[in-house]
Formats: C-alpha cells, sequence, structure tokens
C-alpha cells in the first residue's frame, strides 16, 4: 500500500514539475531551476559523501572551475555549440578532478577533509587574486551557448521556460546515471569502501584507484551543475568555487540523508525553500535555518529520507 | 615406504610449499614483535601457531597477508618472492586471510558481503554503468561460500545483527569467498561458543586439503585436532616447532606457558 503511494507521490511531483512552467511565474520557474541545478551538484557530492565514504570540503571547485571553463571558452561575438561547451566543461574538469583527487586521496579522514578544503580555497584565491579570469569580479558569459538540433529544432537558455525544461532532463538524467553508478560492479566496490575500506583492500581492491575513478566522475558531474549554473546566470565568480558553496552542499547531503539517491533531491529541495521562506519573513534567517537544521538531525539523524514514507518495501 | 625418509627433502628443498617465512623480523620503535620467525606450510597441511597474549602471532600474520612490511626477512608465495608486497597485491596472489577482531562490512547482508569477496576475482569491477544483476557469477559464487558454511538462512540478514558466533563465520567466508591458495586464520575460534567451535573445526577439517593453512588459535582442542605441525611463539620468537605431539612435551614449551600444562 505503502509502495502504490509513494509511486503517487513521486508521479504527482514530477508531473507537477513538468506542468511548472505553466502556473508559476518568472521568479519561481527560475528558482525551480536554481534548485534542480542543486540538486545534480549535491547529487555529485553525494557520490562522495555518502556511497563512498570521502567527505569533501572543496567540491565546489568543481562546480566553479567548470563555469569557468564555459566563460574564457564562450567567443566574444557568435554563441558556441551547447553540447561542445558542455563536453568541454566536463573534460577539463575532469582533468582538474584527476590532479586534485590524485593529491587528496593519499591522506585519510580528518586529513582528507583538510585537503579538499586546502586545494578549493587555492583555486578561490588564484582565480580571486589573478587577472587570468577577471579577479574577484568574476567573469560574464560573452554569449550563451546555443541548443539546437542542426536547424529543426532549437531551446533558447535566455528564455526561462527552456531553460527550466533543459534543467529538469538533465537532472533526471543524471540521477539515472548515478542510480547506474550504485548499483553496479563498480558500485558494490564503493560500498565496500564505504563500509569497510581496510578490508576491502585486503580482500584485493586497490581502493586508491577506485576512490580516484569515484572522485573524478563526481567532479564531472559537478561540472555539469557548474556550467548549467553559469549558463542561468551568465556570470561566473569567485566565490562559486569557495567552500561556502561546498559547505552548503555537505549540508543539503547530511539534511537530505547520506547513501540514498534521493537524500540529494529532498535536502536541496528542502533546504532551499526554507532559507527562501526565512529569507522573506525575517533578515535573521540563517539564524532560523541553522535552528532548522539541529531540529532535523536531532529527529532524523539519517536526514529526510529515514522519513519512512520515502523508504523502499517498509 | 615407511622405510624411505624423504621429509629431508621437503625441509631443505621446501617442496611445495606454498608460502614461506625466512627470518622475519618486525621492529616497532624499540620493541621487536617478532623477531627471525622462519616457517612454511604447504598445500593440504595445517600450521598451527600458538603463544601467550603479545607473542606476536598477529604481527606475523600481518606481515605474511602483506598488511604490515617486514624490517627484516622474506615472504614467498609459491616459489615467488613477495616480501614488500602490500595485502591488496597478497590477496590477489591467493592469499587469504581472517583477522582475531571481526573486520567485516557490518551494515551490509550476508550475501552482500560474500559479493564483495567474490567479486574481487572477477575481471569487472571498474564496470560502472552496467547493473550488477548482468553478473550472476558473482552472486552464484557467494552462495558456493555460504552453502558450503552453511549459513544459507543468514544470507539476507545484516551481518551485524548476526551473533558474535555467527560473525566470526561471516570473517571465514569472506577470506574463502576470494578463492585462496593460502589461508591464514588468526584465532578463527575466538569467542564461538562450544557447538560454534566444533562445527568450525569440523568445517576446517572438509576443506583443508585444498589449502595451505596457517592458523593462530588459543584453543588447544582446535589445535591438536587440526595441526599437522605446530609452532610456539613466545616475545616474537619461535621457542619450538615440530610435530604437535613432540611439542607437547617439550619442557621449554610447559615452561613458556608458566606451568600450566598446554592441553589443558
Ligand atoms: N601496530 C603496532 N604498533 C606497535 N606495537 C604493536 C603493534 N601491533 C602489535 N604491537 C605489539 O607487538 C606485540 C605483539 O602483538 P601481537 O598482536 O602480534 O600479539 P599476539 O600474539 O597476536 O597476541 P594475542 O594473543 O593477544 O592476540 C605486542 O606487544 C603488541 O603490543
Ligand atoms: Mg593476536
Amino acid at each position: 500500500m505503502r509502495a502504490i503511494l509513494r509511486k503517487l507521490f513521486f508521479g504527482l511531483i514530477f508531473l507537477a514539475l513538468l506542468l511548472l512552467p505553466f502556473w508559476g511565474d518568472r521568479f519561481y520557474i527560475q528558482f525551480a531551476s536554481k534548485i534542480l541545478i542543486m540538486i545534480v551538484f549535491v547529487s555529485s557530492l553525494n557520490l562522495l559523501v555518502g556511497f563512498t565514504g570521502l567527505v569533501s570540503l572543496g567540491h565546489a571547485a568543481f562546480f566553479g572551475f567548470s563555469g569557468y571553463v564555459l566563460a574564457l571558452l564562450s567567443p566574444v561575438d557568435s554563441a558556441m555549440n551547447f553540447f561542445v561547451a558542455l563536453l568541454a566543461s566536463i573534460l577539463c574538469t575532469g582533468v582538474l578532478g584527476v590532479i586534485f583527487g590524485a593529491l587528496v586521496l593519499r591522506t585519510k579522514g580528518i586529513f582528507f577533509i583538510m585537503s579538499t578544503l586546502a586545494l578549493g580555497e587555492m583555486l578561490f584565491y588564484f582565480l580571486h587574486d589573478t587577472d587570468l579570469a577577471g579577479g574577484s569580479d568574476g567573469m560574464y558569459i560573452n554569449s550563451r551557448p546555443d541548443v539546437s538540433f542542426f536547424d529543426w529544432w532549437q531551446l533558447d537558455l535566455a528564455n526561462v521556460v527552456h531553460f527550466y525544461y533543459l534543467a529538469l532532463i538533465t537532472a533526471v538524467i543524471v540521477l539515472i546515471v548515478i542510480r547506474a553508478i550504485i548499483h553496479s560492479p563498480f558500485g558494490r566496490v564503493l560500498a565496500g569502501i564505504c563500509v569497510n575500506e581496510h578490508r576491502t583492500k585486503a580482500l584485493g581492491y586497490n581502493t586508491y584507484k577506485f576512490k580516484l575513478v569515484c572522485f573524478v566522475i563526481a567532479s564531472m558531474i559537478a561540472a555539469v551543475s557548474g556550467f548549467l549554473s553559469a549558463v542561468q546566470f551568465g556570470v561566473v565568480n569567485p566565490e562559486m568555487v569557495g567552500w561556502h558553496v561546498s559547505g552548503h552542499a555537505l549540508m543539503m547531503v547530511i539534511l537530505g540523508g547520506k547513501g540514498a539517491i534521493l537524500g540529494p533531491v529532498i535536502g536541496t529541495t528542502t533546504l532551499m525553500l526554507v532559507e527562501e521562506g526565512f529569507q522573506m519573513v525575517t533578515k535573521h534567517w540563517q539564524l532560523l535555518t541553522g535552528v532548522a537544521i539541529v531540529l532535523v538531525a536531532l529527529f532524523f539523524p539519517h536526514g529526510l529520507v529515514g522519513f519512512k514514507f520515502f523508504k523502499k518495501g517498509s | 615406504m615407511d622405510w624411505l625418509d624423504l621429509s629431508f627433502l621437503k625441509k631443505d628443498l621446501k617442496v611445495g610449499a606454498l608460502i614461506e617465512a625466512r627470518g622475519l623480523t618486525k621492529k616497532f620503535s624499540g620493541l621487536t614483535a617478532v623477531s627471525k620467525v622462519s616457517l612454511s606450510c604447504e598445500r593440504g597441511h595445517i600450521h598451527a601457531v600458538i603463544g601467550p597474549n603479545g607473542a606476536g602471532k598477529s604481527t606475523l600474520m600481518n606481515l605474511l597477508s602483506g598488511e604490515l612490511r617486514p624490517t627484516e626477512g622474506k615472504i614467498v608465495v609459491d616459489g615467488v618472492d613477495v616480501t614488500g608486497y602490500g595485502s591488496t597485491k597478497m590477496s590477489l596472489l591467493g592469499v587469504g586471510r581472517s583477522y582475531q577482531r571481526t573486520n567485516i562490512y557490518p551494515s551490509l547482508s550476508v550475501l552482500e558481503n560474500c559479493n564483495i569477496a567474490v567479486q574481487s576475482r572477477l575481471d569487472m569491477s571498474m564496470q560502472f554503468m552496467r547493473s550488477v544483476n548482468a553478473y550472476p557469477d558473482v552472486e552464484s559464487g557467494s552462495r558456493r561460500v555460504i552453502e558450503r558454511l552453511q549459513l544459507d538462512s543468514l544470507s539476507y540478514k545484516k551481518a551485524s545483527e548476526l551473533s558474535h558466533g555467527e560473525q566470526r563465520q561471516i570473517e571465514i567466508a569472506l577470506a574463502l569467498a576470494t578463492d585462496p591458495k593460502v589461508l591464514l586464520l588468526d584465532e578463527p575460534l575466538a569467542g564461538m561458543g562450544a557447538e560454534e567451535s566444533l562445527n568450525m573445526i569440523a568445517l576446517l577439517q572438509r576443506i583443508r586439503s585444498d589449502f595451505a593453512v596457517i592458523l593462530v588459535e588459543h584453543d588447544m582442542d582446535a589445535v591438536f585436532a587440526l595441526a599437522d605441525t605446530l609452532t610456539v611463539m613466545q616475545n616474537g620468537e619461535i621457542i619450538e616447532s615440530d610435530k604437535p605431539a613432540v611439542v607437547r612435551s617439550s619442557p621449554r614449551v610447559q615452561e613458556a606457558y608458566l606451568g600450566t600444562s598446554i592441553d589443558a
């Protein structure tokens, strides 16, 4: 019975998401797109935190870096092909993921957290203090990439409704990809590393290699979200790579429940809505958000997915 | 062929020794936990290692499994010098082990525990887009191991929900599931009930012909029931190593156990 209700519930939510542009106004559609992009980013972080046991405080490096790749690649006068630009952002960010991952994965536990934080902040100061990419002001995306399939179909990314559907499709694809990874032989090894890395190593797995591949995949998925975010706002700045963004995403992972595919979806949506709501009623919204998070931590130690309704088969 | 004693051949040429330690020494900043230990074991044999607490038995196991690097000495597996290999490489070479302190996947089911171990022998672990269901070999391998240990009824139970004795059996299952040639068992009976112990001893009797087993164990009944060779360690050193019956009557060994008869 609950399973049917659950399916119905998620079906209705998806339908509502499909129809949202028909009744929401511009602001809300934009806000919904922002949430969807954030879901992609937080899901990529959850691949590390929830499914592999790697708590990163520097994941925003990949989110922001990807946006910068787009900004630096975009020609001044003509639009770039969307898919070429996206692929370039993902690949460049993947290279950064290999470099960062190879370094930070040499460490464990608290040292891992510290070194991800350190590398993220290094990138922040690099972008902030040099003139290579606009310094502290950041950069504008000269022209939004052009999504057209030859001549017969085209999306206008400046149109909030078009952009919303692009973000929705992307989020769905990313969630499906993450689900596939978790249920693959590779995902099984990640689960082993997450629960007991020592034994996994002793069973014949080169855990460093598996963690590195996972780290790079997570950085590339983060690149997708950073790319979309840059397209949405038409601008990138050093704050995108800062630890604030990383920490915020980590909060959403924990709030939603790590180690569940739905966790980031629920955590991100809840936190962003709550923050928006509090911002409308009071200047001290951050304080209220903090209180709300503490309450959730107290009553749902495994995050909001711990709420029975979301659980499979219970 | 009793009149022809070929055991000298085995001793000197190590015929068929699957695993061999030569002068292994491990120092921990000042403390010598294992000192010049040499031993070997061939297929079908059980080489038991006993000794009082702190004798260096677990450290020896950690050296043999690649978890610790020896300060001195050599490790040879199946004729290949593998000194300095890490635990991952050792496992892939066919050295499986169990731990004194249960070291399994508590939040996963028994089947999932075994799946991880079995999958390590099949070349697919980097596959990240296909479902595990596309590789039924893994689960069927796990089921064989689970059946061998008669744990069928626990397949879908979370390891953390099992009794201590059952968890000890999962510990063995993980080692067996990697299909090793050499089995290093560090106190497999620790904390098991009497009946569970008997079952485990019976299991080891049943499967012993497939492996070279190095067994660290405090339970003397098990040791005398199983061992072909018995090595006694004290303060990191081997004080006696021979057939169990010979070791039993050794005065040095009696002394090491402070007068308490070791078959007590
Ligand atoms: N990683 C380590 N660092 C420092 N000292 C260690 C380490 N591991 C073991 N030791 C020391 O080495 C000695 C041998 O320990 P070991 O665990 O090998 O003994 P054991 O024979 O297995 O004892 P038990 O019967 O209690 O399991 C002990 O004095 C122990 O304190
Ligand atoms: Mg020990």
